[in-house]
């Protein structure tokens, strides 16, 4: 083992593999930052340029632009309210109204350091737990998944503020709408009326940035003349080392949910962000702060968003199985470098795996390099006056929208997505709960017709195995949690 | 307490209306389905159920009032509202004919114009900056195409002197 670790060093330490783990964090905070420009986007369009490199520089470089684009998310979630990437949804929550107080530099620094422990945490579980991990993610059916995904759903109640309906209701719109296309069984028509671009669904981006960074921008408008909105909040100073302890709980817990969400094919950073916040706002002090500008919660979206990035390999690496899109991308990278990941390439090569490792190790120290250095110019976007920022911001998401499938299509989803987003604002409907409904909707229905096939139509098989009964029993026990928690009228955030 | 209760009455007809109208005219059930479970409509129909038990629970539990402290008239909002809407869906329906980058500039000059931007120069320098740098973003760098509409040979030209600039 000293050998394989001792070749490992050997293949990493070139000054190419150094750089080019710190180009890609860098170029993925960017991308991930850019609302419209998806990590996975990214990864994507880096992956030709890694044919002409060794594959141990090439895979880092698309390793270090998927962790930069994992964090990248936060930031314009933070300081204008849309989110770069799906995880960062849930940052908007916390981060947003931080931000409108003046903390802004305060919300990015506990999101930068909840990011990186929470990708050390992951980097870690990725070396040190890898089989286990696999060997846990590989009894999952499809009723485990279901059973996982509708434990996944009870976060809405932490997600609805104060008015639970509500918040059932938004989940409700976004389940509608989740199932606009094809059906995945038969292959029928749902709710196309003829229009041939709904074939595929309701592309995620241009709902996500319809949903929360449109209704702001609206709002501003409607609203002009409104001092209120006019006056750019101060940017604030920094999160220094008491505010990550006081967060540290959270943190950590967060990190443990997305390693273990994130070893699970096709879970993703969203459902672990937000239950990590939905978790730390269970359990917190300050829980009526949530919502409000609570930097816990923001430490807590964090850290299960980044959690994910170090676990999602594990699937990859151990068994040869994408969790996700972007792993997906890397195994492409992997087979076009004439490797094949899964159980024999621990024994075949072992020090390459190893170099990986030690690269993404180095890759949470620069993550933390570029986020504080970035942060003192980035956080200077908040003192832009509104009437400029705004319609600045609405450009951005007009292109980034356009630029998904090259399709007018998706401006006309975010555009309308916008009226609905704003609708729901004015209307005190929450937002979050509808776009978890949306990204666990399509998950939840397939998983349950799929566990009916395999039973031909019996609800037993929903309880078939003791990982099935333990999601049963956390959500019986969320829920009991929930009726406790609202007799007591614990005033909620929202 | 009242606009809660028209909220909930609203929400309870629009469950009413996927379950009984939307659902069967959006979504086609083969005569095939052997199982209900694996119906076409079986999901949408739970879903709008509970959309429609949810509006009932709001109209007799209305909830918390709306704050109403700084909140606009919609009289007062109209004005903005059409503004900021004809800009936007404007851009959807001219993306052919103006292209994104006009139709980018189009937009920023308009809606900032609007909040009280009076200052020309950064009024036009944003204006004309942001559109074509973003343009410059994604066509060069990450490769997507964009269309230009009636600029297009414009774009090529400054396309092909980008090109000659750079050999």
């Amino acid at each position: 083992m000293i050998e394989h670790i001792h070749q490992a060093f050997a293949l990493f330490l070139t000054f190419e593999n150094v750089m080019v783990v710190f180009v890609g964090v860098l170029i993925g905070t960017v991308i991930g930052a850019i609302p419209g420009m998806t990590t996975p986007m990214g990864v994507a369009l880096a992956l030709p340029f890694t044919f002409t490199m060794n594959p141990v520089t090439g895979i880092l470089l698309l390793l270090g632009i998927y962790k930069g684009g994992l964090y990248g998310g936060s930031i314009t979630a933070i300081l204008i309210k849309a989110p770069g990437t799906p995880a960062a949804s849930c940052t908007v929550l916390d981060g947003y109204p931080l931000t409108q107080k003046g903390e802004a530099r305060k919300a990015l620094d506990i999101a930068l350091y909840a990011s990186c422990f929470a990708d050390f945490v992951s980097n870690l579980s990725l070396i040190l737990l890898a089989g286990i991990l696999a060997g846990f993610a590989l009894k999952f059916g499809p009723p485990e998944f279901f059973t996982l995904i509708v434990f996944s759903l009870t976060i809405i109640a932490g997600v609805s503020g104060e008015d639970l309906a509500r918040g059932i209701v938004s989940a409700g719109f976004g389940l509608l709408f989740a199932t606009i296309g094809l059906d995945m069984v038969y292959g029928t028509n749902r709710f196309i009326f003829g229009n041939w671009n709904l074939m595929g669904g309701l592309s995620f981006i241009p709902v996500l940035i319809g949903l929360f960074a449109l209704p702001e921008i609206i709002h501003y408008f409607s609203n002009r003349g409104s001092s209120r909105y006019e006056s750019p909040p101060m940017i604030g100073s920094g999160a220094g080392f008491a505010e990550f302890r006081r967060c540290f709980k959270s943190i950590f817990r967060g990190s443990l949910i997305g390693v273990a969400l994130g070893a699970i094919p096709g879970i993703g950073g969203a459902p672990s962000a937000f239950l990590s916040y939905s978790e730390a706002r269970r359990t917190s002090p300050n829980r009526e702060r949530f919502g409000k500008g609570e930097l816990e919660g923001v430490a807590a979206a964090e850290a299960g968003n980044n959690g994910v990035a170090g676990a999602t390999m594990i699937p990859l690496l151990a068994l040869g199985v994408p969790g996700d899109v972007i792993t997906a991308v890397i195994l492409g990278a992997f087979m076009i470098h004439g490797l094949r990941p899964g159980p024999l390439m621990f024994v075949e090569n072992l020090p390459m795996i190893y170099a990986l490792f030690i690269g993404i190790m180095l890759s949470s120290a620069y993550l933390f390099i570029i986020g504080k250095l970035s942060i003192r110019s980035v956080s200077r976007i908040a003192s832009v006056p509104n009437r400029i920022l705004y319609p600045v911001v609405l450009v951005f998401c007009l292109f980034g929208s356009f630029a998904i499938n090259n399709s007018a299509f998706d401006v006309l989803v975010m555009l309308l997505m916008g009226v609905v987003g704003y609708l729901m604002m004015i209307f005190r409907f929450p937002a979050p709960p509808f776009l978890i409904a949306f990204i666990l909707g399509p998950l939840l229905e397939d998983n349950f017709r799929q566990s009916m096939i395999l039973s031909e139509g019996g609800l037993g098989i929903l309880f078939r195995s003791g990982i099935c009964w333990v999601f049963w029993m956390l959500t019986l026990l969320s829920v009991v949690l929930l009726v406790k928690s609202r007799r007591r009228h614990i005033p909620l955030a929202g | 307490m009242f606009r809660g209760r028209l909220t909930g009455i609203c929400i309870l007809l629009i469950g009413a209306a996927t379950f009984a109208v939307l659902i069967p005219a959006g979504i086609v059930v083969p005569g095939s389905v052997d199982q209900l479970a694996l119906a076409p409509d079986f999901w949408p129909r739970i879903v709008a159920a509970v959309i429609f038990l949810m509006g009932l629970i709001m109209v007799a539990r209305p909830g918390p009032p709306a704050p109403e402290a700084g909140a606009l008239s919609w009289k007062k909002r109209f004005p903005g509202l059409c503004v900021v809407g004809a800009c936007l869906f404007g851009f959807h329906l001219l993306i052919p004919y103006l292209g994104m980058v006009a139709g980018g500039t189009a937009v920023i000059l308009i809606l900032m114009w609007y909040a009280g931007e009076r200052g020309l120069y950064r009024l036009f320098g944003i204006a004309l900056s942001v559109p074509v740098i973003l343009y410059l973003f994604f066509v060069q760098v990450a490769r997507i195409p964009l269309p230009l509409g009636w600029f297009e040979s414009l774009g090529s030209l400054v396309y092909d002197a980008c090109q000659c600039a750079v050999v």
